[in-house]
């Protein structure tokens, strides 16, 4: 058997495996046995020596170096012993920092996770501007988020724990779906709560019907809803536009391709021009005929002005723009007055004859049937049942000269009728505002309210009517003030507002009539009639109502309202008046804007025709025959597109889609793209929209 | 004595005997030829031949038809038939048909549990391994008398392809045991057939002692040995029998150099390159006429150029290569002598064959007749292509490679670990990582004779010659059969350190070996701790392949087979950066 | 062109092509309301696992996990790669809040010391292999004492045999320092030979003043204080090799815990879908 060579002892396997390393190894003097396990020094003899006769001889193997120079002790001990301190290996030191680097970063974020610091730690980066009051927990805008955590202001994560977060990453989706609903807890003024995450804030299926294909909002969002945050993104400084979009984002929904503004915006079909104006107004003639004949200039900016954020151009007042002409006709109109309460003339025996005994009639009122029932006192002898019926009979908008006195239900309507207006007169004689109050609510079916009343009879004084009670004998109604009956929890709790009397009442014993004669254009007293009568909901439902509405609401009425106010129809079967031209700085967002003010500065626009051309062929005088306002022609030639098309591309004024649209629209606005009024689609259920 | 320490009886040559031997059957051995004539008292009391007979040899029952040596594999013992008789096939059989099959390799689990089932000090055994290389006994049955290998329809496959009959007393299988090369021939079993199979550190150590059976044994090896190598010759393939028949008759066997060349090799004897090259064995020189066509059987021979006052290193001939060839063709054509333009010199022990020039003039030329160019093209494939194809003109520093890779003797090397130190961040992955795979024991150092850029790594190169076999006394040391990867058995390693001191490139590394509580295990006897030898065993059993390359980030690392310079050459040349 | 460079350009196209591509789909997300931060999020995030199951995969060599070499490549490019898509993903160069802030720090940091690193592991090699033999790291403290006894050795040899103390008294004066110990913290940085070179200077100059037993043993002096400059160079350069590992291991665990701290972050405090 040969022996290892002599170099052997040196030539050992390099061991960087081991954790443990001899600590003699950097004299180059590593032990055999090496360090335990668990790193101690074994402190090894490198020989058993063993005994020859009286003498220890060394016994180190070869492999160790070979028999010593040293030699056994002589109580046969081994004098190789090495102690050490053994030192960990290279790569052990690095797994403990490793780990101890891994227990730091552990620990800095289990600090920074520390209740206190935690919110101002998480926080990716601060709030916009807009937004940065919300970090200031004790002003929060909105008291129940007062006291929570700066972060729960938005996000109910904030209230749970680290475990919590790892929770929801199970359940992604229910992660953080309250975060949108407490951007509505600040929001919800300007924004409908309900539709606040649909698309435009237009209701789904509304919007499924404008939509080319019917398909609605994009099918990338299953609920059809986008979270604020969406386009919203937060955290971004305080300088980060919040509302700020690309055109690609609409795109994410408007699936059609969008290149340039001048190849493929759709042309504006009618805009702006989509109903007729709200004050009936000819600028064709008005132009050729009027204004020339008063040698006046026709000048749009006389009577459209500018608002105060230039962006609007709106009407100017009656007074300054109309007044000069207009004023000399309406008071002609009602010179004579508006009669209020009017006895009709009575053939008071054919009714005896009749065998209807109607009682004391006034003499002067006496003799064949004649006479119209004033609007306002059908209105109030509509609450009286029989009066109703009688009228019915008679037909919605009869006069007593039609009346038949050979017809017996003729005669039986008016009997009652007369007795029914005796009553009427007693009635509010005795009680004045309340007997009108009473009597509306009755007939118009809501119920009409104390101030309403008061602007309805602004004016009229205890005195008149007392007076006009006069004119049927034997009514003793007293020589009280009104009124009478009225208890004080019957008043509103609000305080009522004052109207001043306008124009003025007066008793005409002659015609035996209540009259109002209105002070001037823009009288409360008749257009409080006419508010109260549009807002009656089903007035098609309601001949005498709307009879009543029809006379009132005709363009030869006295004070010649609706020659220049258009009536139309609204939601509910109800109508309105339009007493003020349209005023987009009031009006709802819609989807589209635009600034006047910025286009008015170039020259070439300046004059407003060069997009407002008058088209002097059309008929607008048959634009208002109808309640609908859509159905119309416009005396204004439409917009192309290409006239925008000319500044707006991409390098000069601009074309993304933000530059004419707004993504959130008013509800009054998402109501109306849903297309009613275009006589596509029926108008939403009442309820619906009473909801919103 | 420390708790430390544990003594144990020191592990010793047949505690773990080949096979299950009866002192009956030695005493029937001792009674036949050719053990009878052996004389025993040659052989030294700690030696005796009973005592090899015991340990080293089995008696193997075969069945027509069964497999007893498999062609290609490595073979580490010779058989003697007692009865019966055998076939010897010496045409190539399919290796699905010899049942031949992947090495065993860990499973997932295996290799995962190896996290944390690895010791946590060095050199920890557990108790005994269980592979034995040594021990692959292809033909023999198992208890249950079931055949490994059976060979279907032997009948008909014979007649197919040619064969040769042994019968009662003849030895084969010597050639592979005692050269440490593959199996050459396949053998089966022709009827029912006793042989004895005899380990060869057992054969050997019989040849040491007795010389009737040493000659008997050289003589039938030089036999085989031209047969098979002349068949094997690509040059030859055309040839007819009969032809090949004269060769081999006029041929000469030769061998050059020690054959114990590693005992005065390696490091501890540095030497000047040129005193080398003049001290290697000249066989072949420049200048000379031309005395015949050498062939190499085995070893390696340096093919080289006088350049200056040296000898510049253009090639290494390894086993089945040519010398001589273009000179006599050339010489053939032109009909002028044309000398032997380079010289080639024994690296180590070489044998060769020598086919004098009228051989080859008179029997091998006019045979190729046609096909000379042919033969030439074959020689290029086969090996001078680097000298022959001036596109792959050696260059300078490929010629400084050679004489580096020969003066070390590298060439030997089939899974030489080269390292790119322009590469190699001394990260010691690969160290790690064969720590890992060997029960957190690394089995190479990362240092070794350095070129350039280029470190031979102190890692086994699984040698073509494996001379660390040469001296182990159990046969611990031995090749994969299928595969050659040289593999030490742990289970019969008794530590004696002979094969770490015949390593002439320190790939063996003698350890101190602990059991499982940490404690060293010493000999009871002497108080020596116990040794046991350690190398790469090439990660046989791992699902990676050899850990050490698969770990190295950088490319740095390489396991590189010598016989094929131009991989080696193309991985050289990928350059550092 | 070298087979690392053929390698270096073919992953460096496969990179660019692969953040075109995640800068193109950026791009997509961001055109339509969808955000396109979880996306980029999630795979910086598996980026970052990849890139520290590196270290994992070195741990488990015996599995077919592919080899270190193609591991190291995917690591390499990957790592690079991370850098786009972390500025895609933070759209700043600096976050404001300060999570992310250190985050952003720890990143920057972990991409920093790999560059290094791999700056490092691209250059000191070779310098390594121009420079002696090979020597392995965990020997050299064991080699400089061994020199340094080498010295001393010739020395009082010296002195022993010429009775003169000149070449001592040099050596107590200007080299016992010298072979004393490992170099300062400045030679770690930057390895020069200036050292060396004067003190061979000076030796040169005090041979004048030696007797002959003294210029044998200053002869051998020369060859100990090269072999002794070549494994402090070793060691300084190896000790780099090895310590910048230090510095990217440590801050990379730190990563993952505020990756992963961030993207619980992200999912919690999400408000983008409704």
């Amino acid at each position: 058997m040969r022996e290892p060579g002599p170099d052997y002892a040196s030539r050992q396997y390099e061991r960087p495996n081991q954790p443990w390393v001899c600590g003699l190894a950097s004299d180059g003097q590593a032990c055999p046995a090496g360090p335990t396990a668990g790193g101690a020094c074994p402190a090894l003899a490198e020989c058993v020596p063993t005994r020859d006769g009286d003498r220890w001889m060394c016994n180190r193997s070869p492999l160790r170096g070979g028999v010593c120079a040293e030699g056994p002790s002589p109580e046969g001990g081994c004098g190789c012993v090495h102690r050490c301190r053994p030192v960990r290996s290279l790569r052990s030191i690095r797994g403990r920092f490793v780990t101890a680097c891994t227990l730091l970063a552990a620990g800095v974020l289990t600090i920074l996770l520390s209740a206190d610091w935690r919110d101002r730690a998480i926080s990716p980066g601060p709030l916009a501007q807009q937004h940065a009051q919300l970090l200031e927990n004790e002003t929060s805008p909105n008291p129940s988020l007062r006291g929570r955590g700066k972060c729960a202001e938005c996000h109910s994560a904030a209230e749970r724990s680290v475990a919590g977060w790892a929770g929801s990453l199970a359940g992604f989706h229910g992660g953080e779906t309250g975060q949108s609903q407490r951007c509505m807890e600040c929001h919800k003024s300007t924004i409908s709560t309900e539709f606040a995450l649909v698309a435009h804030n237009v209701a789904p299926q509304l919007l499924r019907q404008i939509t080319a294909s019917g398909v609605g909002p994009s099918s990338n969002h299953k609920r059809h809803e986008l979270a604020c945050a969406t386009c919203h993104r937060e955290h971004r400084g305080a300088q980060f536009d919040l509302v700020a979009m690309n055109d690609a984002a609409c795109q994410s929904c408007h699936q059609q391709r969008y290149q340039s503004f001048s190849t493929d915006h759709p042309d504006f079909g009618v805009w702006p021009y989509e109903r007729r104006t709200r004050i009936v107004f000819n600028h064709a003639s008005h132009q050729a005929k009027h204004f020339a004949e008063k040698k006046q200039a026709f000048a749009c900016r006389l009577c459209h002005v500018e608002d105060a954020t230039q962006s609007v151009q709106l009407l100017a007042s009656f007074e300054n723009a109309c007044a000069l002409c207009h004023d000399e006709k309406i008071a002609t109109s009602v010179a004579k007055g508006l009669p209020f309460i009017s006895l009709p003339t009575i053939d008071v025996d054919a009714l005896k004859t009749a065998g209807h005994d109607i009682g004391p009639w006034p003499e002067a009122a006496t003799g064949d049937f004649d006479g119209r029932l004033p609007p306002m006192m059908k209105l109030l002898l509509a609450a009286d049942q029989d009066a109703a019926q009688a009228m019915t009979a008679l037909g919605a908008d009869f006069d007593f000269l039609d009346v038949d006195p050979d017809d017996p239900v003729q005669l039986a309507a008016c009997a009652k009728l007369a007795a029914a207006i005796r009553s009427l007169v007693a009635d509010i004689g005795e009680r004045g505002p309340v007997a009108v109050r009473e009597r509306l609510s009755r007939a118009l079916a809501p119920y009409v309210e104390e101030p309403e009343v008061s602007a309805l009879m602004a004016g009229l004084s205890v005195s008149v009517m007392h007076e006009a009670a006069n004119w049927f004998p034997g009514i003793d109604i007293g020589k009280e003030a009104w009124p009478r009956d009225v208890k004080s929890a019957d008043l509103p709790a609000r305080k009522t507002p004052q109207y001043d009397p306008a124009g003025t009442w007066f008793l005409d014993d002659v015609t035996l009539s209540i009259r109002y004669r209105p002070a001037a254009h823009a009288d409360s007293v008749l257009t409080s009639w006419l508010k109260l009568l549009a807002a009656t909901p089903n007035l098609e439902l309601r001949p005498l109502v709307m009879a009543t509405f029809r006379e009132l609401s005709s363009p030869t009425a006295p004070g010649l309202c609706a020659s220049c106010h258009s009536v139309e129809r609204v939601a509910e079967g109800q109508m309105t008046i339009n007493w003020r031209a349209y005023n987009r700085t009031t009006g709802p967002r819609s989807l589209t804007k635009f600034s006047h003010g910025p286009h008015l500065l170039l020259p070439q626009l300046s004059d407003c025709t060069s997009c407002h051309a008058i088209n002097n062929s059309a008929d607008t005088a048959a634009a208002y025959s109808e309640d609908n306002p859509h159905t119309f022609v416009s005396e204004f030639a439409p917009i192309s597109k290409q006239q925008c098309a000319q500044c707006h591309t991409a390098k000069a004024a601009g074309e993304s889609c933000q530059k004419c649209h707004n993504y959130h629209v008013d509800e009054i606005e998402a109501w109306r793209l849903g297309g009613w009024g275009r006589g596509e689609a029926e108008p939403p259920d009442a309820r619906e929209l009473g909801a919103r | 004595m420390s708790e430390l320490e544990i003594a144990v009886p020191r592990p010793r040559r047949w505690n773990e005997p080949f096979g299950e031997m009866a002192e009956a059957d030695v005493d029937a051995l001792l009674r036949i030829e050719p053990f009878r004539s052996i004389d025993a008292n040659a052989f030294p009391p700690s030696l005796p031949l009973r005592g090899i007979l015991l340990g080293d040899t089995r008696i193997g029952r075969y069945q027509a038809g069964d497999l007893i040596v498999r062609e290609g594999d490595y073979g580490h013992s010779a058989f003697l038939v007692l009865a019966g008789t055998v076939r010897v096939v010496l045409e190539r059989l399919d290796a699905k048909l010899l049942g031949r099959e992947e090495p065993p390799r860990r499973s997932w689990r295996q290799a995962i549990a190896q996290l944390w089932s690895n010791a946590k000090l060095p050199e920890v055994r557990a108790s005994a391994g269980a592979n034995d290389p040594a021990n692959d006994r292809v033909g023999t049955r198992d208890e249950s008398g079931t055949a490994r290998v059976f060979l279907q329809d032997v009948p008909r496959l014979l007649e197919k392809t040619g064969s040769v009959q042994l019968g009662v007393g003849e030895i084969f299988g010597e050639l592979a045991a005692l050269t440490r090369t593959p199996r050459t021939a396949t053998v089966i079993a022709d009827g029912r057939a006793t042989l004895l199979e005899i380990r060869w550190q057992g054969l050997r150590d019989i040849m040491r002692r007795s010389p009737a059976i040493r000659e008997h044994v050289e003589q039938l090896y030089r036999e085989n040995s031209l047969r098979v190598h002349l068949r094997e010759t690509p040059l030859l393939y055309d040839l007819p029998d009969n032809i090949i028949e004269q060769v081999a008759l006029a041929t000469e066997f030769e061998s050059y150099g020690n054959f114990d060349w590693y005992s005065d090799f390696g490091p501890n004897h540095a030497r000047d390159a040129t005193e080398q090259i003049a001290a290697e064995p000249l066989i072949a020189e420049e200048g000379d006429r031309p005395t015949g066509l050498l062939l190499i059987r085995s070893g390696f021979a340096r093919m080289s150029q006088r350049h200056g006052h040296g000898h510049r290193t253009l090639a290494y001939l390894g086993k089945g290569q040519v010398f001589g060839f273009s000179e006599l063709i050339e010489s053939h054509a032109t009909g002028e002598g044309v000398p032997w333009r380079h010289s080639l010199r024994a690296v180590g022990y070489v044998d060769v064959l020598r086919i004098p020039t009228e051989v080859v003039r008179e029997l091998i030329i006019p045979n190729c007749g046609l096909w000379i160019a042919d033969c030439g093209l074959r020689m290029q494939d086969t090996q001078q292509s680097a000298i022959r194809n001036p596109k792959s003109e050696i260059s300078a520093s490929d010629a400084r490679l050679l004489d580096f890779l020969a003066d070390h003797r590298f060439l030997n090397g089939t899974q030489t670990m080269l390292i790119n130190l322009d590469r190699c961040t001394r990260c010691d992955d690969c160290v790690r990582a064969c720590a890992a795979t060997h029960d957190n024991n690394p089995r190479f150092i990362r240092q070794g004779p350095k070129h350039d850029n280029l470190m031979v790594a102190n890692a086994c190169m699984h040698c073509v010659d494996p001379v660390c076999m040469i001296g182990c006394p159990t046969g611990a040391i031995a090749r994969d059969a299928n595969t050659g990867t040289v593999r030490i058995n742990d289970r019969t390693c008794i530590g004696c350190s002979t094969c770490a001191n015949s390593c002439p490139y320190e790939a063996i590394r003698m350890v101190e070996i602990r059991e499982p509580g940490g404690a060293f295990l010493v000999d009871e006897a002497t108080q020596q701790p116990i040794l046991k030898a350690t190398k790469c065993d090439f990660c046989a059993a791992q699902l990676t392949g050899p850990a050490c390359q698969n770990a190295c980030p950088h490319d740095a690392l390489v396991r590189v087979d010598m016989a094929n310079l131009t991989g080696l050459s193309q991985w050289l040349g990928r350059k550092a950066g | 062109m070298s087979f690392f460079t053929r390698r270096r350009i073919r992953n460096a196209s496969l990179l660019v092509l692969a953040l075109a591509g995640i800068v193109w789909w950026v791009r997509a997300r961001e055109q339509t309301l969808d955000s396109s931060a979880l996306g980029t999020g999630y795979l910086l995030l598996a980026a970052v696992f990849f890139l520290a199951s590196y270290n994992v995969r070195k741990k488990l060599p015996f599995l077919p996990l592919g080899g270190s070499t193609a591991w190291l490549q995917w690591h390499i490019y990957v790592g690079i790669g991370t850098v786009g898509v972390f500025a895609l993903h933070a759209r700043t160069a600096w976050p404001s809040g300060w999570l992310e802030a250190l985050l952003a720090v720890t990143f920057y940091l972990t991409v920093g010391s790999g560059l290094v690193g791999l700056y490092l592991t691209r250059t000191i090699p070779p310098q390594l292999a121009r420079v002696s033999d090979e020597i392995t790291y965990e020997r050299i403290p064991a080699f400089r004492r061994q020199v340094r006894r080498q010295a001393e050795e010739v020395v009082l040899e010296s002195v022993a045999a010429s009775g003169a103390t000149t070449l001592a008294d040099f050596y107590t004066a200007r080299l016992y320092g010298f072979f004393a110990g490992a170099r300062g913290w400045r030679y770690l940085v930057r390895p020069t030979s200036a050292l060396r070179r004067a003190l061979m200077r000076e030796m040169q100059d005090v041979r004048r003043y030696l007797s002959e037993q003294e210029q044998i043993g200053c002869e051998r002096l020369f060859t100990l204080v090269r072999r002794k400059d070549d494994l402090d160079f070793h060691d300084a350069r190896q000790k780099v090799l090895k310590l910048w590992l230090f510095g990217h291991i440590g801050l990379t665990y730190a990563l993952v815990l505020l990756a992963v701290l961030h993207g619980l972050l992200a999912h919690a405090f999400h408000g983008g879908v409704a």
